[in-house]
């Protein structure tokens, strides 16, 4: 990966040059397509006017808010329903039956219940989110090797030291999976929830500028989305790349 | 040999597995008992059930009838005196866990202050020679020395009985013969009744007081053999010595012979699983 990141940055660059030029020989139609350096001044005056960072804050808000609680809810189920299995009997029915629709379709439901302030965007985004961390949560407590369980059994750590000590840790690299793909998505559905139906955060401030044919902002909103997911991302990995050191050794280990 | 008051009686222990519908026998009928401090070797053939045993003795799987009495108490859950040594070092510890915290991982929920706890860990890593990596993980470690870090997490721990499940089965003979010394020093420093599980019958008889040897599946035991060889023991002048061959050579005939009629009898009766 590393060696070809000099040639990914030198493409961008040379797309985004192109970009320009075209745009500034007419070559596409600047309404639609406005050069990068137009977008580039909208974006500065957005955020120059400090509406960019309150439409940020507004969205990174709601995404953490919603984000939080479905990670603690994820987690606590998972482990419950892996460890106790009249529990996993009772609700995997039902999450067979939820998790497979598209979790945009949440979203009138969301508007009904809660009408269109952040409530309704942290309830979407923290159900969407819900799922990945759950059902990874499930099948990492599933996958715990039973010669550990039974390590914490022969010393008599109990039940529930023994889902806290051994359990939880040993489902900690399934654990993160789930949470890294619910990075995402929880992003995903609070702007797609902003899109469609707030007064506040980024997806809003695209819609906005969209409907009155602000097309460079329009851009630099996008634009800005992109760098939040890119940087939500990167800074998941970092994370996970601390907590789970020993995970990357373990599997480092069994690939020699 | 001088007479030990009894601490472990096994008692008719018989343990049959339900699957599916049909029944197999993994231990038919077990019945001896250990002394305090003394060292029992358990060998048989293959799949004789001799973890199966461990684990009923250990607490952590209730037999299906008979019972295993510790002072007289019959065992319904892991006794807090008695910790079991797994085969599979690289699974029984936590690959999350440093060294030092691995021992500790024993320790976390008992009565021991913080110091007596960090004693006890420095303490157990520094019997197996582990104090050095004491900040490693176990996946940093040599297979010889996570089975020393699993025995050290065993030792702070404190028990009176250690099981032990094929400890040094899947080990090279050199690091082997390391542990099997390591530990008869730990066992004459720290004196702790051991039962000791093998399919090597020269191990058995080289760390033993005494030597059961098991049936094929569904075990019983077969013969007990005393093992009256001077200690300390040491891996070349024991091993050289007339008796242990003699010894060595009676239970690889008796555990040949159990093999053999296992197979006469399979052949003779093959419905019967």
């Amino acid at each position: 990966m590393r060696p070809t990141r000099p040639l990914g940055y030198a493409l961008i660059g040379a797309l985004l040059a192109g970009w320009e030029a075209a745009a500034r020989a007419g070559a596409v139609n600047p309404a639609f397509l406005p050069p990068p350096s137009q977008i580039a001044g909208a974006w500065w005056a957005l955020w120059a006017s400090g509406q960019l960072a309150e439409h940020l804050a507004a969205t990174l808000g709601s995404w953490a808010q919603g984000y939080a609680l479905a990670a603690v809810l994820g987690v606590s189920l998972g482990l419950l329903m892996g460890l106790v299995p009249a529990i996993r009997a009772m609700l995997s029915t039902i999450v067979e039956l939820l998790r497979p629709m598209p979790s945009v379709a949440i979203i009138p439901v969301a508007i009904v219940l809660f009408g269109l302030g952040d409530p309704m965007k942290r309830f979407v985004v923290a159900y969407a989110a819900l799922w990945p961390i759950l059902l990874n949560t499930l099948y990492g407590v599933l996958a715990v090797d039973p010669l550990l369980l039974d390590t914490a059994r022969t010393f008599r750590l109990g039940a529930v030291r023994s889902a806290l000590r051994v359990t939880l840790p040993a489902a900690s690299p399934y654990i993160a999976t789930g949470l890294r793909i619910s990075t995402s998505i929880a992003l995903i559905l609070v702007i797609t929830a902003e899109l469609v139906a707030s007064r506040s955060g980024l997806g809003y401030a695209v819609r906005a500028a969209e409907q009155a044919s602000r097309v460079p902002e329009v851009y630099a909103g996008v634009l800005t989305i992109a760098v939040v997911g890119f940087l939500l991302n990167a800074l998941f990995v970092a994370l996970e790349g601390r907590v789970l050191a020993w995970h990357r050794g373990v599997t480092a280990r069994e690939a020699v | 040999m001088v007479a030990r008051p009894v601490l472990l009686e096994v008692v008719h222990l018989q343990k049959v597995y339900a699957q599916r519908g049909r029944q197999t026998v993994a231990v038919r009928d077990l019945h001896f008992r250990v002394a305090e401090n003394e060292f029992l070797a358990v060998v048989g053939p293959s799949g004789c059930g001799k973890t199966t045993m461990l684990r009923l003795l250990a607490g952590l799987l209730p037999p299906t009838s008979g019972q295993v009495l510790l002072r007289g108490q019959p065992v319904t859950a892991p006794p807090p005196e008695m910790v079991l040594v797994f085969q599979d070092y690289g699974r029984s510890l936590c690959a999350w866990r440093s060294v030092a915290r691995n021992v500790q991982f024993a320790l976390e929920h008992t009565r021991w202050s913080a110091a007596e706890r960090r004693a006890r860990v420095d303490h157990a890593l520094s019997i197996v020679g582990l104090s050095e990596f004491r900040d490693h993980y176990p996946w940093e470690l040599s297979g010889g020395m996570q089975q020393r870090l699993q025995i050290a997490r065993a030792l702070a721990y404190g028990p009176r009985i250690l099981l032990m499940d094929e400890p040094f089965g899947s080990l090279d003979a050199l690091t082997r013969a390391d542990l099997e010394d390591q530990l008869l020093d730990i066992w004459t420093h720290e004196p702790k009744t051991i039962v000791f599980v093998t399919h090597d019958i020269e191990e058995a008889v080289y760390l033993a007081d005494r030597v059961l040897v098991l049936s094929a599946r569904p075990s019983v035991v077969v013969e007990e053999v005393v093992i009256d060889l001077p200690r300390p023991r040491d891996q070349i002048a024991t091993r050289s010595l007339e008796a242990f061959v003699r010894y060595r050579n009676h239970i690889f005939t008796r555990i040949r012979r159990e093999v053999a009629q296992a197979a006469a009898g399979a052949l003779a009766a093959p419905a019967v699983s």
